[in-house]
């Protein structure tokens, strides 16, 4: 047994979810982020995993077409299902939206191309991807102390983080900008948005798609990392799972979404020792969290505490402008 | 004639709120809406913004029609307003609501913040300077910072005029700007509509300080029932016994 046991293919398979479920919280806190509680994430995810494992299963397209063509046809169904939807706010968005999850669903589960119940097996795997990359570029043994199967698991984890900053950093940026600010006044005041000069109908929608896009993108990425994929796996339980990552981790901030993602992913994993008691003891902690801390662990206050530049978040400045302007 | 309101009806149900009101406002003018409550005075102003559409009659800016217009494209034409009971972006800082009244004067999209090309930062920069300027245009330079529902209620009261006026106006409608405000606050109020007009911005204003009316209007209209009965100089509506009989009751001792 060496220290090299903590990076065994379960562990770094956890480490991956951990990336494709905080993708998954981005997708959930967009929309929220001008003012729209959609739930339909686990079927905009769902759309994603689906297009990616028939592109590949069935039309022999590689890996790094068929992840961004997941994610495009989930944006596009995002499109489809926002100009309805949109039409509706608070609860019963939430509703409808959770309604084309099932709708989704259950398609799926009666496709034959989808193979129905059953599911779709032997997906291609991003591992099997980066290890044959490997062997053809000619490695056989061992890296820095590393085989190949840790080699490939090792080089999924850094492809699903990279993939994860980007979005992030997409995020990020996108909420220091025009586009930001005006998803922030919708989500404020619609009417006062448009009265402002802010079409509120846009913003919404390009927010919804952007949603539909990251969750179809965690669905893709998490169908070419699990090989398998079934209908159930995209059931309202998923949905309800994506809405705890934010609800639990701070819907506030984009910090408290993947934080929330983080911790999800982990801890049943922790709890694992519980056996069945697990869910039991997850179950309590969410509602004491709920009891204690409704706001979530992270808000902008408690950001605000850890520094001066993150202080200067909660102000709302961007801390890059802003010195630049002092100075 | 920048804004010409022909004709303009709204009616909900049986009531016209409006009723045939012909009301024009030029270029740098102040115009005053008054009239007892409920006498259409807001109406006005969310048919002119766009938020309730005509039933009848026309709203030109420009000789361009604003009737059946959406609220965002309208202010993109050059309409701005405040709302009587106020309506600021509240978690957003008090700089934040001015820059988000840019949108509609500004282009850069989110893959240009993605990437922060040289378009971005420049419109960014131009963005936060003008909204600075306009910050300190309100005497609200301290409160940059501030989130807008921290602020006391005079200083939200001028924030929302400054976030009006960063979407760069032709005219601006204000919907009973001084309710609320002290004496003290009311005078620099009106020092701040003067410099707004000064910039050649029109100001069409529903007031119910007669004080600040009369000081500061060029021209004043008086609704009742969703009628116009009387327009003129402050002083010929002050002194018009139509105006004293429906709106300022029947004593007809005039006005302070």
């Amino acid at each position: 047994m060496s220290g090299m046991d903590l990076l065994n293919v379960y562990h770094l398979q956890i480490i991956t979810f951990m990336a494709v479920n905080s993708i998954l919280a981005l997708s959930f806190y967009l929309p929220l982020s001008a003012g729209q509680l959609s739930l339909g994430c686990a079927g905009f995810m769902s759309i994603g995993a689906y297009t990616a494992a028939i592109l590949s299963l069935h039309y022999g397209l590689p890996v790094f077409t068929t992840i961004p063509a997941g994610a495009a046809a989930a944006a596009l169904a995002g499109v489809l299902l926002g100009f309805p939807a949109l039409r509706l706010t608070g609860v019963y968005l939430a509703i409808a939206t959770l309604g084309f999850g099932e709708v989704v669903r259950v398609l799926f589960l009666n496709l034959k191309i989808t193979n129905g119940a059953l599911g779709m097996p032997e997906i291609p795997n991003l591992n099997d991807y980066f290890s044959a990359l490997y062997r053809s570029w000619g490695l056989q043994g061992d890296l820095a102390g590393l085989d190949l199967p840790r080699l490939a698991a090792l080089t999924t984890v850094v492809f699903c983080y990279f993939v994860l900053a980007a979005c992030v950093a997409f995020v990020l940026r996108q909420e220091n900008s025009r586009t930001g600010r005006a998803m922030a006044a919708v989500k404020a005041d619609e009417v006062a948005s448009g009265v402002m000069g802010i079409g509120a109908t846009y913003i919404k929608m390009l927010a919804f798609v952007q949603g539909a896009f990251l969750a179809g993108l965690a669905g893709a990425i998490s169908a070419h990392v699990t090989n398998f994929i079934a209908p159930g796996d995209f059931n309202y339980h998923r949905a309800v799972n994506i809405l705890l990552f934010v609800v639990l981790g701070g819907s506030e901030l984009v910090w408290g979404g993947l934080l929330g993602a983080a911790v999800l992913s982990v801890l049943p994993e922790f709890l694992r020792f519980m056996q069945d008691f697990r869910w039991i003891i997850f179950g309590a902690l969410l509602a004491a969290m709920m009891v204690f801390r409704p706001q979530g662990l992270l808000d902008r206050q408690l950001l605000c505490r850890f520094s001066l530049r993150k202080k200067r978040a909660m102000d709302g400045m961007d801390a890059r402008a802003s010195s630049g302007e002092v100075d | 004639m920048l804004l010409q309101l022909k004709g303009v009806s709204k009616r909900f149900g049986g009531v016209a709120a409006v009723d045939n009101l012909n009301l024009e406002v030029a270029r740098g003018e102040i115009v005053g809406l008054i009239g007892p409550n409920g006498a259409g005075k807001t109406t006005v102003f969310n048919l002119i913004s766009g938020l309730l559409s005509p039933s009848g009659g026309d709203i030109l800016l420009n000789n361009t029609s604003l009737a059946g217009k959406k609220p965002h494209r309208i202010t993109a034409l050059g309409v701005a307003r405040t709302f009587q009971n106020i309506r600021l972006f509240n978690h957003l800082t008090a700089l934040e609501n001015i820059m988000a009244g840019q949108y509609c004067r500004t282009r850069t999209g989110a893959w240009q913040a993605f990437f922060r090309t040289g378009a971005f930062r420049k419109e960014e920069r131009e963005v936060r300077e003008r909204a600075g300027e306009l910050l300190a245009m309100v005497g609200l330079a301290p409160y940059r910072d501030i989130a807008a529902a921290a602020l006391p209620y005079g200083c939200q009261r001028r924030l929302e005029i400054a976030r009006a006026l960063a979407t760069r106006p032709g005219i601006i409608l204000l919907d009973e700007p001084a309710a609320g405000l002290n004496e003290a606050e009311s005078e620099s109020l009106q020092e701040m509509i003067r410099r707004i007009r000064e910039t050649g911005i029109a100001v069409l204003i529903i007031e119910h300080d007669m004080n600040l009316v009369m000081s500061l209007c060029d021209r004043v209209a008086v609704l009742n029932f969703g009628q116009k009965i009387a327009e003129g100089t402050p002083n010929r509506v002050r002194d018009d016994p139509e105006v004293i009989r429906a709106y300022l009751g029947r004593e007809e001792t005039g006005l302070a």
